[in-house]
């Protein structure tokens, strides 16, 4: 189960790359093209930013699924964690 | 009678200033731009770290601009603050859509080498990755039109849209199309100039590998002063010193000029390119004369009407010598009364945008009747010419003329005249 930690840091290199606007809040509901207004290629430099931050690859295959900022975060745990056992 | 093309917006961004105005205030008080910067990129990995590079703007600086923060190559940076600046001065903007087409705005913005800082970083930055990733913003970044394309689409400009990359010549040819553009009746007014920044280990060690930019020396007098690395036409120039910059031109024809009400800053009168056809490098001595000799009878001068000739004066050995032999040929007996300088030892050499610099500057000369020194010189026996040494001047200047030459042969030159002969 990610921790409000990892959510937190997700939510900071999302912030970072789409530059959003701060009154905007992030759920892990969020989605992140239909709500947060990330475009195509904002989108790649967000995975970009969650693999450089956690050391984790993402594979194109898994890039439809991750739909929302809870898919991100749960897929960034799953790697890490399949990572280290 | 052909329209004549008028310059109403001229701009510059350089290591010595962030505007055209501080650019000329240091160039006209011979002050050099040229530092050492170990920090940059990669400590320890240049063979040369001397350069002239822009400080305070650019990507992740206290003055970035807002509206190209995912474009991360400086030089989409310098050419759209430079178009800013230019398109502000012109008074253009107030003119859009009701009496001037946006579709009749042309944008000519050239570049040399393109986004290779973002190139480097971004290849250091995918090497550490587990996926084979790179960043989706590097192509846009990279190209070498993006500056073009950014300052159309900061603008909103729907003209032509060109990018020339022709080495060191680029500005030059880039205000050479787009006066053309304008003579063809494609456009009414047009954003011209280059930008540049290529300070990265490959690029500046590669030039060095050339022995065209100077390289570490033993006991050089840059050693314990940098900024007298850069020494056009001097006795013991070793070669040229990278920079970065941008430098922009707002052209319009002389009908809309009136048409618009806009204030003439100066003319161009006169252009001309040719090719060496001869050497990937090194220029060729007849062609070179040759452009400069049709760029002024283009203008419909004599070479007596000329009063400056604003050098490419790179401080390499062969340039500046082939460039000064084309002066004595061209002007004869008034050769060595001919001011002739180079700015390059203020500002460096930065590349494609070194011919639209040095074509601002010399816009600015014409207003202010004053001609820059070269800095840092010290005579050459073999050399013989006016090359306004380490003092700027106050001359009498009707016309000027500017010359850049690229490496694959690539030869321009620009003829331009007082605001008031529009």
């Amino acid at each position: 189960m990610p921790d409000s930690q990892l959510f937190d840091t997700v939510c900071g290199l999302i912030r970072s790359v789409v530059k959003l606007d701060e009154a905007v809040t992030i759920t892990p509901e969020s989605s992140l093209v239909e709500d947060l207004g990330v475009d195509s290629l904002d989108l790649v430099s967000v995975f970009l930013e969650v693999q450089d931050a956690y050391g984790v690859a993402i594979d194109e295959d898994d890039l439809a699924g991750l739909v929302t900022v809870g898919d991100l975060v749960d897929y960034v745990f799953d790697r890490q964690a399949s990572q280290a056992a | 009678m052909s329209d004549r093309i008028v310059v109403v917006g001229h701009a510059a961004v350089t290591c010595l200033g962030n505007d055209l105005d501080r650019t000329w205030q240091g160039l006209v008080a011979g002050k050099s731009g040229l530092a050492r910067h170990p920090d940059r990129l990669d400590p320890g990995s240049y063979l040369q770290d001397i350069a002239g590079l822009v400080e305070g703007v650019g990507p992740g600086s206290a003055e970035e601009d807002p509206a190209i923060t995912r474009l991360g190559s400086r030089f989409v940076h310098f050419g759209v603050r430079a178009a800013r600046q230019a398109w502000l001065e012109s008074g253009l903007e107030a003119k859009l859509d009701a009496d001037l087409p946006r579709s009749r705005v042309a944008v000519v913005v050239g570049s040399g080498l393109g986004g290779m800082d973002l190139y480097h970083a971004e290849s250091k930055r995918a090497a550490s990755r587990k996926s084979l990733a790179t960043g989706p913003y590097l192509l846009p970044g990279l190209i070498a039109n993006q500056a073009a394309g950014q300052v159309a689409q900061q603008l909103g400009l729907h003209g032509p849209s060109l990018c020339p990359a022709n080495a060191c010549a680029s500005g030059g040819h880039a205000i050479v199309f787009g006066a053309m553009l304008l003579r063809s009746g494609e456009a009414d007014v047009a954003v011209v100039g280059a930008t540049e920044s290529a300070f990265t280990p490959e690029i500046v060690n590669g030039f060095v590998t050339m022995k065209a930019l100077m390289g570490r020396k033993p006991n050089d007098r840059s050693n314990d002063d940098p900024s007298q690395a850069s020494r056009p036409f001097s006795g013991d120039r070793a070669g040229f010193l990278m920079a970065e910059g941008a430098g922009i031109l707002v052209l319009a024809t002389e009908s809309a000029v009136q048409r618009l009400g806009l204030t003439p800053l100066a003319t161009l009168l006169g252009w001309a390119t040719n090719s060496d056809g001869f050497h990937v490098a090194q220029p060729q001595p007849d062609r070179v004369r040759q452009c400069l000799e049709a760029a002024i009878a283009h203008a419909g001068v004599h070479p007596d009407q000329i009063d400056y000739y604003n050098a490419h004066g790179t401080s390499t050995t062969i340039n500046d010598r082939v460039e000064t032999e084309a002066v004595r040929r061209i002007f004869g007996d008034r050769a060595a009364k001919l001011p002739v300088s180079s700015i390059k030892g203020a500002i460096g050499h930065a590349l494609g945008a070194a011919p639209a610099i040095e074509a601002a500057v010399c816009v600015r000369a014409l207003r202010e009747q004053a001609v820059p020194p070269t800095v840092n010189y010290r005579p050459d026996p073999e050399l013989d010419l006016d090359y306004v040494p380490n003092e700027g001047r106050e001359v009498r200047l009707d016309r000027i003329l500017s010359a850049s030459f690229g490496f694959g042969g690539t030869n321009n030159a620009l003829v331009f005249g007082r605001g008031t002969d529009a």
